[in-house]
């Protein structure tokens, strides 16, 4: 035992050693920082003089700055009046900076070029933030953000506590961001990692992706990152987002975040090229197990993408997932509780809803088309995309209280199968679906009436409505609440693994 | 919300939640275990509290003869950091402070289809007669937004993004100094008691902009002028305090 004490110690030592080797260096306006270094952990006043932005480069040293406090303006200013870039670090390779505190400037560190960057125990705080027009009774429009083109880094004067391009393999952690406009903004960035960080109380987005790719945001506090907002008057939240992925942002992992306030808290789009083009978008993203309540908005946004929704918790939203215009997608195993409609779909197609438990919404899920596209600035995404079969696939999901279960509008394909719908007024409304395939079987519920199975409430005197005809035995059969709650969570359990198996 | 953002409930706040004829409810929000009381306050004829603790609900009377409403507090006890990142050391008497200004205000907007030409001086002087009503609207704010002026005609729905709007409105405050807050689309034209405070076009201003303004009478007349072509439209205007 006492042998291994010392092992373990005497395996300490050449880290130790080499930090002695590392000067102990005080920060200097527009100074150039190629190798490792401890700093003066004093408080910069960067304002009382002209200051030049400090850069980093080089390979392989740590910078420890020991809590050093760089302030970019007095207190008197006001935040949207900061300015300055305190920090750039570019064509770096393996470097780690640790305990550094930057305060009023425009933005605190801006990143290019740059592999194995790793960011610890920093504070980028109360920096640039632009004021607010929208008061309590009036939103003024000008508040809303825009963050669809960044072809020409336009994000980068919007200002943030960390703005990266071409940063890839990097690692950003234990990092508080709060009181400012943007947190963490990734530009052409693949493969890096964020995580136990605290990014929240912003009026941006707390995470932005931009042609970005390959990155992990995990076990973050992403909350409050907001504006647009007047309790009483006004939800717009005016594009602010937890979590921002704009652009051909693919295979990104979005897991185990509290992103609860937010605008969004995830906003998805799939980009300005697959709007042109028809094709490509920010596919195959996972999205799992985060808290995304309480947006003023959509707790998730993904629009003319694939993804995967998995687990997470979408709560007090407006809509709990929006997903126009989605294909492909799998919205699994979350909890949608309150919303004014859990999943809204419109255009989407082969999307799975599978598993997830719905209770006390306006509408659980509901899905629609418009029937004329063709003037819509999209239109080449919907040339090359909707002649395809939409198929919808709502499978296992169980539905207590919400007003309506599940709203069908002029679709083609659905797939309604193994659902348990306990005290639903009803159960299934739909518009416009007399062409439409409706597969309705194998479902249970504790109470059905015609109306609960009503059409159109205009049409439901005209017309008998097709799929009475096509429920089956099972599912006409009244079953009392009590064996529906019984049989509740085995029969999810059940299909969830059958469906897991099959794919 | 405030004007820098969401608020983090960790620096002194005095948050307005609801209006109910002339109560006035708030909550005061600051680091937890402290106490506030309040100093001074204006356009109130009482107040349920003159001092308590964060997350009290204050309940004030307003008085209806002013139009500035106040509240200025003192913030006693623990360290917190304000919404610039300044640290405020524990028993500091740190000030906060609600305002507001709630004048008496009447105002009629009128509204009228136009094709795509500039606004001629004559409409810019808000002599529109020879055009074409076919929308009103009465407010005691002026605040509006329009995705496209929308309208009915011979029975049928009609729309369009070129149009002129005239907002006229009845002001009554105290006598002094206060910034006229604007924000219009288009091209546009702001007249205060027939002189004219503003004249030029969005492109020149992307967000609310402050005029100063000398109020020298009680009563007071705002015209404004907006001609639009984009479909979405603004018209906002409100008086603040200086």
């Amino acid at each position: 035992m006492r042998i291994l004490k010392y092992l373990f110690i005497l395996s300490g030592l050449p880290g130790f050693l080499a930090a002695q080797d590392r000067p102990f260096i005080t920060l200097k306006s527009g100074m150039t920082i190629e190798s490792g270094a401890f700093v003066n952990p004093r408080e910069y006043l960067c304002h009382d003089s002209i200051w030049n932005t400090i850069t980093i480069t080089g390979e392989n040293f740590t910078l420890d700055f020991s809590g050093a406090t760089l302030w970019g303006a007095a207190d008197t200013v006001s935040p949207d009046q900061y300015k300055g870039l305190a920090f750039i670090i570019k064509d770096a390779k393996n470097i780690r900076i640790n305990n550094l505190r930057i305060h009023r400037f425009h933005t605190a560190i801006y990143i290019e070029n740059s592999d194995g960057i790793y960011l610890n125990n920093c504070d980028f705080s109360y920096n640039y933030r632009p004021k607010l027009y929208s008061y309590r009774e009036h939103e003024i429009l000008s508040d809303w953000l825009s963050y669809h083109n960044n072809e020409s880094q336009q994000w980068k004067s919007h200002g943030a506590a960390i703005y990266a391009k071409n940063l890839k393999n990097s690692t950003f952690e234990s990092l508080r961001i709060t009181g400012g406009f943007n947190g963490i903004l990734l530009d052409k960035s693949n493969g890096n990692k964020v995580f136990n960080s605290a990014i929240n109380f912003n009026s941006g987005v707390g995470i932005g992706l931009y042609r970005s790719s390959n990155n992990i945001i995990q076990h973050n506090r992403l909350d409050y990152n907001v504006r647009g907002v007047s309790h009483n008057f006004y939800r717009r939240g005016q594009d602010s987002a937890g979590v921002l992925m704009f652009e051909q942002c693919n295979k990104n992992t979005v897991a185990y975040n509290s992103i609860t306030h937010s605008g969004d808290g995830i906003f998805l789009w799939a980009g300005q090229q697959t709007m042109d083009q028809g094709s490509g978008g920010s596919n195959e993203n996972m999205f799992y197990a985060n808290d995304c309540s309480y947006a003023p908005t959509n707790g998730i946004e993904v629009t003319f993408s694939k993804n995967y929704i998995i687990g997470n918790k979408l709560n007090k939203c407006i809509h709990g997932v929006w997903g126009g215009y989605s294909y492909g997608s799998l919205i699994a195993e979350n909890q949608f509780y309150d919303n004014k409609v859990g999943i809204a779909i419109e255009h989407g197609f082969n999307n799975n809803l599978i598993n997830n438990s719905f209770s006390n919404n306006e509408k659980a899920i509901r899905l629609w088309k418009n029937e004329n596209t063709i003037d819509v600035p999209w239109n080449a995404f919907n040339m090359k995309n909707v002649k395809q079969n939409e198929v919808y696939s709502v499978w296992s999901n169980t539905f207590e209280s919400d007003k309506i279960a599940i709203e069908l509008l002029n679709g083609k394909n659905f797939d309604i199968q193994y659902n348990i719908f306990k005290k639903t007024p009803q159960i299934l409304y739909t518009e416009k679906v007399n062409n439409c395939k409706l597969t309705f079987k194998q479902n249970i519920t504790d109470s059905i009436s015609e109306q609960s199975l009503s059409r159109s409430q205009k049409r439901k005197n005209t017309s008998i409505p097709e799929f009475i005809s096509i429920l089956d035995e099972q599912t006409k059969r009244l079953i009392p609440p009590k064996m529906v709650g019984d049989l509740m969570s085995a029969f999810q359990c059940i299909h969830g693994m059958a469906y897991l198996l099959s794919s | 919300m405030t004007e820098w953002g969401p608020y983090d409930f960790r620096y002194p706040h005095i948050h307005l939640t609801d209006i109910k004829d002339s109560i006035y409810t708030f909550v005061v929000f600051g680091p937890a275990g402290s106490e506030w009381n309040i100093e001074q306050s204006r356009g109130f004829k009482s107040m349920s509290l003159q001092q308590g603790n964060y997350q009290d609900t204050l309940i004030a009377f307003r008085q209806l003869n002013t139009a500035e409403i106040s509240i200025n507090a003192v913030h006693k006890g623990s360290f917190f950091f304000d919404h610039t990142g300044n640290f405020i050391p524990a028993n500091d008497s740190f000030k906060f402070t609600f305002k507001r200004l709630e004048p008496f205000e009447n105002w009629i907007t009128k509204c009228y289809p136009f094709d795509d030409h500039f606004p001629t001086e004559n409409i810019l002087q808000g002599k529109v007669d020879h055009l074409n009503l076919v929308q009103t609207y009465t407010s005691n704010r002026l605040h509006r937004d329009w995705w496209s002026l929308q309208y009915e005609k011979d029975g049928q729905k009609q729309k369009t993004n070129s149009f002129i709007s005239v907002s006229q409105g009845e002001v009554e405050i105290e006598p002094g100094n206060y910034n006229l807050e604007l924000y219009l689309s288009g091209r546009s034209r702001v007249y205060l008691n027939d002189r004219i405070v503003y004249d030029g076009s969005e492109s020149e201003q992307s967000k609310p902009f402050l005029i100063p303004v000398e109020l020298l009478h009680k009563n007071n007349k705002i015209v404004i002028v907006s001609a639009n072509k984009a479909g979405i439209a603004s018209i906002h205007c409100r008086l603040l305090l200086r």
